[in-house]
């Protein structure tokens, strides 16, 4: 094992590690957003939108996620470039770039997963306390801000953490779209110092790392609440 | 009914009005025409076998069921119902529903406070997000509802780790927050254990000997007989024996009412 080449080469590391937190967080933030908007969806009484909901979570489970990006980036990616209107656009510079299409993959991909979780988060709240809201007067929109979701999310917690844990993996897809994320930069030095493990190795150990801070800070939110149902 | 101010509180008429409510859950009929009146300082109780009505009667005065013909006045206001295109019974305005609600404070069998919430959260939260009253001044009065039914060291507590009799204080001292005009309690003591149950009864007592409104459905017929103003035997869905807790207990008109006042006294 040789490691020299990290003087020259940490900073792509460094460079790599920033792209990896940033696709985690924008395709983390927006995929939880959906996943509420498909959890929601899979409980609607409203046919239409419970089986819009489905579909969605049956067509993003049902395919591969690099199919997903691949048809993101290289189908709809190459779509844009053919209309001069897009290509004008201030728009342009994050269309040219990969990053945004893996956020988008990565997004719909947790809309799916996370979405099947989320409704059984939202089934498994006890129906009494969601009815001592209503009794007390709590209008159901607030019902669901102050009472569902919280206690959903409660209950989903390692669920949770374990579908972050997932997605951070998942993050190094984005390599494959000449994306710069970790992985990028570890292809980048193996390609110029011809040397196989110590890169890969140093990757494998950012994740680990970065997969246990992830256990870490959602083990902390689930003891902030002593969890107990009660009764 | 007389001299009704929108208010509800400055009103003479009963709190509680129901004219001739029915509900039927698919073919089976829960409720076949009841009527009853409340009025403030009534202490009402509910007795009867399980599926005779009594607490889906209860949960059609907040709505929790919907009654599918008859009338719910609260405080001489009536809740207006209609039709909806599927055939359903449903509220005509549903923010009547929510407003009315806050002047009922139900207490359940499960107590079903929110976990995810401290004791003192669960007793502010409508007041502060719904009657957006100061959080100081919820807070202040949380605190003397908490002393009132001795749960005050418990303040900052998790719901889930305190006993089913605990819980159960909370839950009637989350009700009283609302300062509202008739409390309803749907066998607040079928859930404990025994040897809880008489400190949750002991508030229920201390509310009743204040005047407070309420309406009890239970299965404890000795207090039921204690605290009462009123006692209505239900079988069938229909009020099948009312009056006072001597009449009903002692000299039941009905011969369901008697059979069924001897077996529970057998039981007790």
């Amino acid at each position: 094992m040789r490691f020299e080449w990290m003087s020259s080469y940490g900073q792509f590391f460094i460079d790599g590690l920033t792209i990896t937190l940033e696709l985690l967080l924008c395709s983390g933030v927006l995929g939880f957003l959906l996943a509420l908007a498909v959890g929601f969806g899979r409980l609607s009484r409203q046919p239409f939108i419970a089986w819009l909901s489905l579909s969605f979570t049956n067509l993003i489970r049902g395919t591969p996620l690099l199919v997903q990006i691949y048809v993101l980036y290289y189908g709809v990616g190459s779509l844009f470039v053919s209309f001069p209107a897009v290509r004008d656009s201030f728009l342009w510079p994050y269309l040219r770039d990969g990053f945004w299409y893996v956020v988008v993959a990565l997004a719909l991909s947790v809309g799916g997963y996370v979405g099947e979780v989320i409704k059984g988060g939202l089934r498994a709240v006890p129906k009494g306390e969601l009815e001592a809201a209503r009794a007390l007067g709590m209008p159901p929109f607030m019902t669901v801000r102050r009472i569902w979701l919280p206690r959903a999310i409660q209950i989903l917690l390692p669920s949770l953490a374990g579908e972050s844990v997932l997605l951070l993996k998942s993050t190094a897809l984005a390599s494959t779209v000449a994306v710069m994320d970790v992985l990028g930069a570890a292809n980048l030095v193996r390609a110029q110092t011809l040397r196989t493990y110590e890169p890969l190795l140093s990757v494998a150990l950012i994740y680990l790392v970065l997969a246990w801070l992830i256990e870490r800070v959602f083990r902390k939110l689930e003891r902030r609440i002593p969890v107990r149902s009660a009764i | 009914m007389s001299a009704v101010k929108e208010n509800g509180n400055l009103q003479q008429g009963p709190i509680i009005e129901v004219t001739d409510l029915h509900k039927q859950f698919g073919p089976h009929t829960v409720l076949d025409g009841v009527s009853l009146t409340a009025h403030t300082g009534d202490v009402v109780s509910l007795i009867g076998a399980s599926g005779s009505g009594k607490s889906t009667l209860l949960r059609c005065l907040n709505m929790l069921e919907i009654p599918h013909r008859g009338k719910v006045c609260i405080s001489g206001e009536e809740i207006l119902l209609k039709t909806n295109r599927h055939g359903q019974t449903v509220p005509a305005n549903p923010r009547q529903v929510d407003k009315i609600r806050t002047r009922l404070g139900m207490v359940f069998q499960n107590f079903n406070l929110w976990p995810h919430m401290t004791v003192l959260e669960n007793i502010i939260e409508v007041p502060v997000r719904i009657l957006k009253q100061p959080k100081a001044e919820a807070i202040a009065y949380a605190e003397a509802l908490l002393e009132k039914v001795g749960m005050s060291a418990k303040r900052d507590a998790y719901p889930g780790f305190l006993s089913g009799g605990q819980q159960q204080r909370v839950a009637i001292a989350r009700a009283l927050a609302t300062r509202p005009a008739v409390m309803l309690f749907d066998e607040p003591t079928s859930a404990l254990d025994p040897e809880l149950v008489g400190e949750v009864l002991k508030v229920i007592r201390d509310l009743a000997k204040e005047g407070c409104t309420m309406l009890l459905v239970t299965h404890e017929m000795s207090f039921a007989r204690e605290v009462s103003s009123k006692v209505l035997f239900l079988h069938k869905g229909r009020i099948e024996e009312s009056g006072t807790p001597e009449a009903v207990f002692t000299a039941p008109v009905s011969e369901r009412c008697r059979q069924f006042v001897n077996a529970q006294q057998w039981k007790s």
